[in-house]
Order: structure tokens, then sequence, then C-alpha cells
């Protein structure tokens, strides 16, 4: 019994040191993406409170099930896959007392002052009414960096699906931009 | 590739292109500049969707998986020692039962654990940023109007008290201080003596380290970073402490 006690005690010593280099891992792991996700949190719910607590929660759970991520190239996906099961916990959550509020209002968040910073919030406003299916690809493109067949397999959807949701998106970005910019030169002429 | 198919694929890929765009970009001065267009508008996208990142999220995430990490610790510790004690008993037979009863205890392990929790709790939800830790004070008077339940008072200042909270951890009721340290913020727990446990616990952790001090009429524990210096506080804070006979 005190032999086993001992050898017990070796293997501690032994997952004392895979532990520190787990740390290091997740450490890096924070440093490396947390800017991201916490980016794709906030466009996920429009809120930076929420947004937060999503990225703790998330990297918590990826500090908890570290060990199954093997390639570490997969790790931004890997680390999405886990927010946005985390974003799909909130809505199960919360199905009751879910409001209706205007998402170019929640857009305010952040405060804007200069001109460019006018158009910037302009921006922000239609890309917050872009359908909600083209938003989260449009989101996985710009933030994440993914390609199409990443977008697909996160999704769960084909990936010429993917690209004509992509295509409609900016689509429809640039015609807001072009009706924008005409308004503008009417009301001036 | 018909142009309407070019741009098509362009509006979906403006930065990832396939070598069939690839060479039509090479071919054709038009479609060079079409694409260029779509690379001016996707950097003004990029740039929309740069939203703010709280300045030290890094370091709060870390926070809590070590926390996280450290609980977990503490559990796997507990049932260690419950184990070997168990094997010990089971060893050196029933004459000695009595004598082991400590090492069966648990509280010792579960104070430390609701400790750092505790800490943990209030360290992020009162301070959840640097300006937030600034601007908390809190003031002699209010400190010593809490203390005045454990026949204590501070005659001075011994460092800025961040906040003051009583709090209750299991059966144990504790008078909750967090003060700023030398290298960050030091939570000092202030509690009737616990008859229920020999020594207070001693904290070694990855990012958090704990030490007590006993009174006769209250029992003390300092947690704070690994790099503070918890003895020179404790020390300053003690001088300050006249307990009432």
């Amino acid at each position: 019994m005190f032999i086993d006690f001992l050898r017990k005690k070796n293997n501690a010593h032994r997952v004392k040191s895979s532990m520190s280099k787990k740390q290091v891992k997740y450490e890096a792991l924070v440093q490396s993406f947390h800017k991201d996700i916490y980016r794709y949190a906030y466009w996920l719910t429009h809120d930076p409170h929420i947004a937060e607590d999503i990225v703790q929660e998330t990297f918590l759970r990826a500090w908890r099930s570290l060990d199954s991520l093997q390639d570490d190239k997969a790790a931004k996906s890997w680390l999405i896959t886990i927010l946005r099961r985390e974003n799909a916990r909130r809505f199960e959550r919360k199905q009751f007392d879910m409001s209706d509020v205007e998402t170019d209002i929640l857009a305010d968040c952040q405060t804007l002052t200069s001109e460019q910073d006018t158009e910037q919030y302009w921006l922000r406003k239609q890309i917050n009414l872009l359908p909600e299916e083209y938003k989260e690809p449009l989101l996985m493109q710009v933030i994440a960096g993914f390609s199409g067949d990443e977008i697909a397999e996160q999704l769960n959807l084909n990936k010429n699906t993917v690209m004509t949701r992509l295509f409609r998106a900016r689509n429809m970005l640039k015609d807001a931009i072009e009706a924008q910019s005409d308004s503008a030169r009417s009301s001036n002429g | 590739m018909d142009d309407l198919e070019f741009r098509r694929q362009l509006y979906a890929s403006p930065r990832q292109h396939n070598s069939d765009i690839k060479q039509a970009i090479l071919r054709d001065p038009n479609k060079r500049q079409f694409a260029d267009e779509m690379l001016d508008f996707e950097q003004k996208l990029e740039q929309v969707y740069q939203v703010d990142v709280p300045e030290d999220l890094a370091s709060r995430i870390i926070l809590k998986q070590s926390i996280d990490k450290q609980k977990q610790s503490d559990q796997k510790k507990n049932r260690w020692y419950i184990g070997i004690a168990a094997s010990v008993a089971f060893l050196v037979g029933l004459t000695v039962n009595s004598g082991l009863n400590p090492l069966l205890s648990q509280s010792t392990p579960d104070l430390a654990s609701l400790m750092i929790e505790h800490a943990q709790q209030d360290m992020i939800h009162h301070f959840s940023s640097p300006e937030k830790i600034q601007s908390a004070q809190v003031s002699l008077t209010n400190v010593n109007q809490k203390l005045n339940g454990f026949g204590a008072q501070l005659n001075g200042d011994f460092a800025t008290i961040r906040s003051v909270n009583f709090c209750q951890m299991r059966d144990v009721r504790a008078l909750h201080l967090i003060v700023q340290g030398e290298t960050g913020l030091v939570n000092i727990f202030i509690m009737h003596p616990i008859k229920s446990i020999d020594t207070l616990p001693s904290i070694q952790g990855d990012i958090l380290k704990g030490q007590g001090q006993r009174y006769p009429s209250a029992d003390l524990m300092y947690i704070g970073n690994k790099t503070e210096d918890l003895s020179k506080i404790q020390q300053k804070f003690e001088q300050e402490l006249k307990w009432r006979t």
C-alpha cells in the first residue's frame, strides 16, 4: 500500500511538470486569440458585458478540455466552436426573456466621435441590418479569417451556400453605401 | 470566366483568390482595378469589425482559469489526504483512530478554497478594470464599524482599503477586506476563532498564496499575489489593529 502511495507520488510529480507545460500552452492560446474571440462574441451578442462573460466561459471550457486540442493550427476554429456553443446555451437559458430590441440601437455600445467614426458607425448599423443567416458567415470570414470550406464546416452548410451568402452580404452592404451616397448627392444638388 | 461570375467570386472572397481569379486579374486591368476596389472595401469592413477589446481581458481570463485550477487541485488534494488517512487507519488498526481525526478533517483545505473563491469573486466583481480599482476606497470609520463585531479597531491607515464586506464561507463568517498591496490586491479575512481546525491553512498556488495568524479573539488570513510580501502587509495591519479587552 505504501509502495502504491510512493508510486502515486512520483506520478504526481510527472503530472505537475506536464501541468506547467499545459499552463504555458493555455496562456499562449489566451494571448493569441482572446481579441478575435472577444470581437466575435461582441458581434454575436452586441453587448460588451455578455460578450466578456461568454469569452470567459469559452476559455474556461477550453482550459478544462485543452488535452483534446491536438493540432495547434485548429485552435481558432476549436475556440469558435466552443464560443458558439456557449452562445447557444445562453439562448436556451434565456428562451423566455428575450426582447425584440432593434439591433441598430444595440450597435451603439461603443462611443465614436470623428467623421470617419461616423462612417464606421453607419456601416456597423448596416451590418446589423443584414439577414441573420448572412451575418455569421461574414463574421467568420472577416474576424476569424476562415476560408469558405472552414465556414461551411462550422455552420454545417454546403460550401456553395456559404459563398452565395457571403456574396449577398457584401452586395447588400455595397448597395446600401451607393444608395446613401446617391441620396447625399441629390440632397446637395 | 465571365465578368459576372468574376465579380460574384470577388464579393464572396475578396482576400483569398483561386487560380482562375488570379489569372483573370493578371490578364485584365479592369478586373485588377475591380479587385483592388474590393480589397479597399474589405479593409474598411475589417476596421468596422475591429471593436475595442477590454485592455486587461487576457489577464482576467488567466486569473479565472488559475482559480479554477487551484480549486480542482485542492479538491484532488483533499481526496488524496482522505485516501492516505484511510489507508493508514486500516494498517494501524482501530486503536489510534482518535489520533487520526485531524487528518480526516476536511475543514482546512475547504476553508482555503472557499477563501480563494471569495477573494476571486470579490476582485472580479468589484474591480473589473484598473480604473475601478484605483477609484475604490473605503474610509477607516466604515471599516471600524464592521470590525466592532470582532472586538477590534484599526487605529490608523496601514494601506489603502479598497473594499470591506462580510462574507459567509460555510459555517465561518468573515469580514473580508481588500487592500492595496505592493504588487496587487491583498485579501484580509477576519474571523471569530475557528474551533474546528487546529491550524489555519497555508496556501501555495501558482498565482495566489496565503498565510494565517491566530489571535485569542480572532483568526486572520491574508491572501495575495504570489509576488506580494504578505508578511509586510500583515505586520502593518496587525500593528494598527487593537483588540478590546
